[in-house]
């Protein structure tokens, strides 16, 4: 049984390519350009979906988009909406929230309950006892859902794009089209989407019979494809509003970020259901979405019809259907025959029966439409001694619209009812916002043409900086075509507000019962407007409701903002392209050679340790004796690098760092600490002096930006006479470090590595392996070292002849684990390890770098005044007892007292130069001065005995860093 | 089918110029001095900067007059070409800057996939676009582009013109 | 993502920018209660605020006029103007 009808003037199917596709097992055919829901009626099949809660049968509604009661899964992807979904070749489907089949589902007996369930029961219900939830939760999560998602999924990601343009206009139908038009003709640069896959709008559905229509459709479509100044994007809707206009434009192949200077919003009206009982069985459909049957998909919507109605285009719609060869049986008028216009006097003239004044009752059937019972109506009542009863199939709803608006609420505009159309229209509008059309309330043709026009040049004009006020109601109909109350009370209900959330107009007076009088609350507690559609057919109604039953106007009872994305959007296409920026160091390679285990440092990639990962232990323990022992070489290129130049160089480093950089001699270097105005560590470094106005500042990876920020930030505060140039990725920097660094670099460089001339702290500038570099010998690891700073190129030739040069004394690399115990071994903190957002210098046991006396200014130091005396912990180490295992201490385990929690650990590593477990604690004073030994509570609650014992746990005169191998042997 | 084409300017060079005698370094390598901040001039194949009030950025193939000067060094950046008619569409997807404002000889300093880098657009090659970044990222930064120049091209927008 | 409308260089997206606070001139003589004052306490009451702005992929500090109620920059601020002597 097929109700295809021939082919339609502007139908989207293409007859030339049939598909096939299976749902619940059984094979469809269709057209290409056909929607589920279109193919799934052409075949017969009226029964689309069940519902959320009762498990009703359902079946179109909308055909716009809202028709959330037919959601279908495929292998891929869960609740696909048969009225816009295409189908595909071989497209496999099975319906959602069913047991069993769409015809049989075993779970239709819950309606029959539904006054066991009043609203809000999912608050009341399944909390006591409180054990038999969980029990309860099952239930309910099988009962109650929607699709499933399939977690065998692909990686599946959709690339973002930007998109700038001068003007978007929503909604491709007659206003958005002519606003286009307007705005590209004034010069603009305009993007037109429109969510459906054509251009047309109402007009191509609504109007497609109209021949006064049809010269305007022509003209709009071509003049608009014609225009190189319009970039149309159909099949994509915008779905949110953020500051600035940037909207996220949704398309099938992933979202466009567009930053547009304006936006015209002509998205038109979504037509709103009238409630009475049973006005959710199939068969029963809003008047616009018979429309879209038949003039897109060529689908006769049934074989008799009744038209209830309470505007002009409800008259439309029945000519439309007469037209498709649908038996008209009656119009329902909910007003007078006199109000109406052209379309309702062709219709009497045709001798099809209008009942005025008259509503929908009932509907009746079983899982379909079969009659429909009719009353008298009168200022909101039904009089029941004079019903009616018509047999049909098909009972069309047009009682009224809504402003598809959400974006002009989420971008601050305000919608206020306009009783003259009994619909809540735009008030006021925020800066760059524009609307015209229906969403504007303009109906007719000619108003939503001049309406665009309008909007047009106000956008033109305001985008030019002159901006223009126009009157929002110039061009707005005179005619209501929303009636206020479109609400009939039935004793046994099931007369939906919501369908999406089974909700009848009972759960929403129970709600307000309670005291949820208000829309937010009233919103909350029914879940009105929550389910998938986003109150797009349940919002207006709702609205109405409170406000009637409270006693209070439209605007009173107040509407909610649907938050963006106010449309449901794919995972996939808001995951995009993944930027995840890996920065390397110019010795990468030669590491990945070596064997490096890297970790992340930031965004960096620093080799861990160099060795097969099931080496670690043993490969860190090597690297750390190779540098205690002979020679170890570490890339510590990630660490920041700054050239400081100017007459007041020395100056700014003052004011910088806590430390005195202004006496420090030529060629030397010291240890630079940073602070911020509260006296909190935020950096350390070390400072180098090039010659008087010339200074070489390192800072750690992590703040290598925010140093250099910093600097130039004192800079321009204090206009100092000062230039800084960042060196950090044009520089590779090496330490070289072990009892035969010296050896071995020297055999490379021309700097003289002499003891007597190039001290512990000195810094040379000459030449190695004939590339210019910088040496800086330093002690961060605790053994005579060099760290050598060379430009990028030279990084890799440099590193392999060190590595030959120190063949002959087993030259090792090591990775940032090996270092991290050395300098563990020395007492020598990190940054950001073993201090956090709080610790200040005296707690760090780092009084010795703040100056407060000779020191007139630096940052940071008012506070550090005050501070001093009020030090309430204090960094110290520990020394667990010989053969703890390696393992059992972590960093952040906490140190305990009896209850009380009085540090933590902040290092912990086995060294292997003592051959005990080490550890440095930040534990509260007093006891980090008097205790001897602490506890510390690991993972499992056990409590481990650590001793205290003074810094640094190896080399304390730090005699290996300053003089030779063979003084220290 | 898009013709794109990205590549590595491997023989580049660069350098970073500050101070009050970075003019008259430039002007000694025979290099011009753009005016105004954020702006660049091109002499031959050599791009120059102002990056500052007094500082300047020069970028070259290898084989030019290097500028000399106290405060002048040398930068290891990584330079890329982009070309092709649908420069803009990749970089589209990858910045969030309004191309359609960048002129041939402009220079601009943004962030691209999520790194800060430099962009020139030549005076005289149109569709092209020249963009430096620091060496650590020239890895990611390349793997990035060719992914997004791997899409461009089958990703298509409906325009409803059927 | 917000714009920063910047007079200089034009508008770029705000994730360009590091927000350095307002302009603020460090008390140097400050008693306890002052510079704590200084330290710990911002001005949110709504007006026009002058704001560092640091755009990283120049490495060039703004001072912009920000309305905080609108959220607009409404002006630009020479950075002489905010200069302060540090002491010596």
């Amino acid at each position: 049984m097929s109700s295809r009808l021939n082919p339609q003037p502007l139908e989207w199917i293409d007859r030339s390519e049939q598909i096939t596709f299976t749902l619940e097992g059984k094979s469809y055919k269709a057209f290409k350009g056909d929607c589920v829901t279109s193919a799934l009626l052409a075949s017969g099949r009226q029964l689309l979906g069940r519902s959320f809660k009762y498990h009703r049968p359902r079946g179109v509604l909308s055909l716009a988009n809202h028709d959330v009661n037919a959601l279908f899964q495929s292998e891929s992807h869960p609740n696909l909406r048969g009225d816009v979904t295409q189908v595909t070749e071989g497209l496999t489907l099975r319906p959602c929230n069913v047991q069993g089949s769409l015809d049989h589902d075993r779970d239709s007996w819950i309606g029959h309950l539904s006054r066991f369930m009043p609203v809000g029961f999912y608050y009341k219900a399944f909390h006591k006892p409180r054990r038999l939830f969980p029990v309860w939760e099952k239930l309910i999560r099988r009962k109650a859902g929607l699709g499933e998602v399939n977690t065998q999924w692909t990686v599946e990601r959709q690339p973002k794009s930007y998109v700038y343009a001068d003007l978007l206009v929503i909604g491709g139908g007659a206003s958005g089209m002519q606003a286009a038009l307007s705005a590209a003709q004034a010069g603009l640069d305009v993007v037109l989407v429109d969510e459906n896959p054509h251009l047309g709008g109402s007009l191509d559905y609504q109007l497609v019979n109209e021949t006064a229509a049809a010269g305007h459709r022509e003209r709009l479509k071509s003049a608009v494809h014609q225009n190189p100044g319009i970039r149309v994007l159909c099949s994509t809707l915008a779905c949110g509003w953020y500051t600035d206009h940037y909207l996220p434009l949704l398309t099938p192949t992933g979202i466009i970020k567009l930053r547009s200077r304006a936006v015209i919003h002509a998205g038109g009206v979504m037509e709103q259901p009238a409630v009475f009982r049973h006005n959710d069985l199939p068969g029963v459909m809003l008047a616009s979405a018979a429309q879209r049957l038949i003039s897109r998909y060529a689908i006769k919507p049934g074989k008799r019809a009744v038209v209830l109605t309470a505007n002009d285009e409800g008259y439309r719609a029945a000519l439309d259907l007469q037209t498709a060869g649908v038996e008209l049986v009656a119009v329902i008028d909910m007003g007078a025959l006199s109000s109406r216009g052209e379309w309702a006097r062709k219709l009497v003239d045709l001798g099809v029966p209008v009942w005025q004044q008259s509503c929908v009752y009932e509907a009746c059937g079983a899982t379909r439409l079969e009659q429909v019972v009719l009353a008298p109506w009168h200022q909101g009542e039904c009089d029941l001694s004079r019903t009616e009863t018509l047999a049909c199939d098909l009972l069309l709803m047009s009682t009224g619209w809504s402003s598809a608006a959400q974006l002009v609420y989420q971008a601050g505009g305000k919608l206020s009812y306009q009783p003259g159309l009994e619909q809540l229209l735009p008030s006021h509008l925020p800066d760059g916002i524009f609307v015209c059309g229906r969403l504007n309330g303009a109906y007719t043709l000619e108003q939503r043409l001049a309406d665009a026009r309008a909007a047009a040049e106000e956008a033109v004009a305001w985008l030019a900086g002159t901006p223009i006020s126009r009157d929002l109601a110039a061009c707005r109909d005179d005619q209501p075509h929303s009636h206020p109350w479109p609400i009939v009370e039935h004793p046994k209900g099931k007369n939906f507000i919501d369908f999406d959330e089974d909700l009848q107009l009972r759960d929403l007076i129970h709600a307000m019962q309670e005291g949820f009088d208000n829309i937010e609350l009233l919103k909350r507690f029914s879940t009105v407007g929550m389910g998938p559609s986003q109150g797009k057919h349940a919002n207006m109604n709702a609205i109405r409701v409170l406000a009637r039953y409270q006693g209070v106007s439209i605007d009173a009872a107040g509407s909610t903002t649907a938050r963006p994305f106010f449309h449901p959007v794919p995972v996939a296409a808001l995951a995009g392209r993944r930027f995840r920026p890996q920065r390397l160091t110019a010795l990468h390679q030669q590491h990945q050679q070596s064997g490096a285990q890297f970790m992340e440092a930031g965004v960096w990639l620093r080799p861990e340790y160099y060795g097969p990962a099931e080496q670690r232990r043993s490969s860190i323990q090597a690297e750390v004796q190779a540098v205690r022992e002979a020679l170890g070489i570490i890339d510590v290129s990630t660490l920041g690098k700054i050239e400081v130049m100017g007459p007041d160089a020395a100056r700014l480093l003052d004011c910088a760092y806590t430390m005195k950089m202004s006496t420090l001699a030529v060629g030397m270097t010291r240890y630079a600490l940073m602070v911020d105005d509260s006296g909190v560590i935020v950096d350390d470094g070390i400072v180098g002096r090039i010659c008087d106005d010339r200074f070489y500042v390192t800072a750690t990876t992590s703040h290598a930006d925010a140093t250099f920020k910093q600097l130039s930030k004192l800079i321009q505060c204090a206009g100092l006479n000062v230039r800084l140039v960042n060196r950090t990725g044009s520089l590779a920097a090496i330490n070289l470090a072990g009892p035969h660094s010296r050896r071995v670099l020297q055999s490379l460089t021309d700097i003289d590595l002499d003891d007597a001339v190039f001290p512990y702290l000195g810094m040379r500038e000459g030449q190695l392996c004939g590339y210019p570099v910088r040496l800086i010998r330093v002690g961060f690891v605790g053994e005579l070292g060099y760290e050598i700073h060379l430009p990028h190129s030279a990084a890799v030739t440099v590193w392999q002849a060190l590595m030959q040069a120190g063949s002959s004394v087993g030259i090792r690399p090591f990775g940032v684990e090996a270092q991290r115990i050395l300098r563990l071994e020395k007492g020598h903190l990190i940054v950001g390890q073993d201090t956090d957002g709080l610790t200040n210098p005296y707690e760090a046991g780092m009084a010795w770098a703040v100056p407060l006396k000779s020191k007139v200014w630096f940052t940071g130091k008012p506070s550090l005044a005050l501070l001093q005396s009020r030090c309430q912990r204090r960094l110290v180490g520990l020394r667990l007892a010989p053969g703890t295992p390696q393992d059992q201490v972590k960093e952040c385990h906490l140190i305990m007292a009896a209850e009380a929690m009085v540090g933590r650990v902040t290092s912990v590593a086995f060294s292997p130069s003592l051959g005990v477990v080490i550890a440095l604690a930040m534990l509260d004073l007093p006891l980090a001065d008097t205790a001897e030994q602490v506890e510390i509570q690991v993972d499992d609650g056990q409590r481990i005995q650590a001793q205290l014992t003074s810094l640094p746990f190896y080399d304390p005169d730090g005699a290996r860093q300053r003089v030779n191998l063979e003084e220290v042997a | 089918m898009t013709q794109l084409n990205f590549e590595r300017l491997a023989d580049w060079q660069g350098w970073i110029m500050t101070g009050p005698d970075s003019t008259s370094a430039l002007t000694g390598a025979g290099l011009p001095v753009p005016d105004g901040p954020l702006s660049a001039l091109q002499a031959d194949a050599a791009i120059v900067a102002r990056t500052g009030r007094d500082e300047f950025m020069v970028f070259m193939p290898s084989g030019g007059s290097a500028p000399v000067g106290e405060w002048c060094f040398q930068r290891h950046d990584t330079i890329f070409r982009l070309s092709g008619a649908d420069w803009l569409a990749v970089m589209a997807q990858l910045c969030q800057f309004d191309f359609r404002q960048m002129r041939p000889g402009d220079w601009q300093m943004l962030a691209v996939a999520g790194i800060n880098c430099w962009l020139y657009a030549p005076a005289d090659r149109p569709d092209t676009l020249l963009l430096g970044c620091d060496p650590g990222f020239s890895a990611y930064l390349a793997h990035t582009f060719e992914a997004v120049i791997n899409d461009v091209g089958q990703t298509s927008v409906d325009r409803g013109d059927v | 993502m917000k714009l920063l409308d910047c007079p200089v260089i034009g508008a770029r997206p705000i994730s360009e920018f590091d927000y350095m606070g307002e302009v603020r001139v460090p008390p140097f003589e400050a008693d306890e209660a002052a510079w704590s004052d200084y330290v710990f306490n911002r001005n949110g009451a709504p007006g026009v605020l002058r704001e560092w702005w640091y755009h990283r992929p120049s490495g060039r500090w703004y001072v912009l006029m920000r309305d905080t109620l609108t959220d607009r920059v409404v002006g630009h601020v020479d950075l002489a103007e905010v200069r302060y002597e540090l002491p010596s």
